[in-house]
């Protein structure tokens, strides 16, 4: 009888087993990559910067107009919103002095040198960088971390300095003074 | 006599030992438990239900698992990208499959700099041929992180009570896949340049 019910017990374990959990495995894996690349934003262009006019260039006497480096600093356009991807971008500024073609005989000027300020916020600080049209330009210089990216402007433009060969140089007439401060941000090493 | 009906009782007592133990209702206390040779009741009927379960077998068939590197082309800031794993089941009934995620996204070099990041987010669907039809489900990267608490059917090691359940059985049927895509990266916090990676985990087990 003990056998008979050990069996009857045995046939009832087997009947209560569940299925034998297994689990197979499937791996696969994704790989991707991003540039070394600065951008502009908002969208991703490659380029910012703006035109400023900074009309009569000269006052009633003939001579440069005092107040230039007031007239660029108030113009709108002159800050922008960089990023790189890379964690120490570079900064590279040349300016060039407001001139013309026109000939310049002695006790005049055809060109009004200045120097161009550039602040930098990255996430460690703002920096100013600078560059005068009358000395070499400012090679590419590490940033000290990343461009601030917090929805911000990082980059401000502005200039100082404006001044003719001599205080007493009397601005010769054109209509085309132009000059440029082209800043260059690169990804760096 | 004594013997027959000793015995008899023996059996008698067998059978609702089984009855009691196979979870039967308890309708046979009713049933007479004694027959008496020549008299009434002369015999008794032993009912013994015998239940019996096939466990389902669930598996990949052979080099039917999805596996593989897909390498997106161009970078994934820029570039929208999709590719599908096939793979080929052998579920002999409804069964679960699940995807675990080892990044949550692809990861890239790690930073903690403001403003940027290296994990890129994308999508992650599963579409499993079945009999009768297709089963599918849908999570992000970041869902499918085994440490995410978010609503994701799919994620996990699949078991016979995690992962996508799939009510029919896919027995060598062509078609399933588990795809991968995502749009180019729009994210406010910019990539960081560098290698990006994840792995998927695809499981598939038995149902309960």
């Amino acid at each position: 009888m003990k056998k008979l019910l050990l069996a009857a017990l045995a046939a009832s374990a087997a009947f209560a087993s569940p299925a034998v959990a297994q689990t197979v495995t499937g791996t696969v894996t994704i790989t991707g990559s991003v540039a070394n690349k600065c951008l502009v934003l908002p969208g991703s262009g490659s380029t910012f910067g703006t035109t400023v006019d900074l009309g009569e260039l000269a006052q009633a006497d003939g001579t440069m107009r005092t107040n230039l480096a007031a007239s660029f600093n108030a113009a709108a356009g002159l800050t922008a919103r960089v990023v790189c991807t890379t964690a120490n971008p570079t900064i590279a500024i040349d300016s060039t002095a407001l001139a013309t073609v026109a000939p310049a005989a002695a006790g005049y000027d055809n060109s009004i040198d200045f120097q161009a300020d550039v602040a930098v916020t990255t996430i460690n600080s703002t920096t100013t960088y600078s560059n005068d049209s009358a000395a070499v330009p400012l090679g590419a210089t590490a940033l000290d971390g990343r461009l601030a990216n917090n929805g911000s402007s990082n980059i401000a433009i502005t200039a100082s300095n404006f001044r003719t060969g001599a205080l007493t140089d009397l601005l010769v007439a054109s209509p085309t003074y132009t000059g440029q401060i082209l800043i260059t941000i690169a990804p760096g090493a | 006599m004594q013997r027959l009906v000793s015995s008899k009782r023996v059996v008698a007592g067998v059978a609702l030992a089984l009855a009691v133990l196979c979870s039967q209702p308890a309708s046979a206390q009713n049933v007479p438990n004694t027959a008496y040779f020549g008299g009434s009741p002369s015999n008794i009927v032993l009912s013994i239900p015998v239940i019996a379960t096939v466990g389902g077998r669930c598996g990949f068939a052979t080099n039917g698992a999805p596996s593989g590197n897909y390498a997106i082309p161009g970078t994934i800031d820029t570039t929208t990208w999709s590719n599908q794993f096939p793979f080929t089941l052998e579920c002999t009934g409804p069964f679960r499959i699940a995807v675990v995620s080892t990044n949550g996204g692809l990861q890239g070099p790690p930073t903690s700099d403001p403003g940027y990041t290296a994990l890129a987010p994308y999508n992650v669907s599963l579409s499993v041929v079945r009999t009768g039809g297709t089963t599918t489900g849908a999570c992000t990267a970041a869902d499918l992180l085994a440490s995410a608490v978010t609503a994701c059917t799919m994620r996990g090691t699949s078991s016979p009570t995690v992962g996508l359940p799939v009510p029919n059985p896919s027995y060598q049927l062509a078609g399933s896949y588990l795809q991968v895509d995502a749009p180019a990266y729009a994210g406010t916090a910019t990539l960081v340049a560098g290698n990006y990676a994840d792995t998927l985990t695809v499981t598939v087990s038995p149902a309960s």
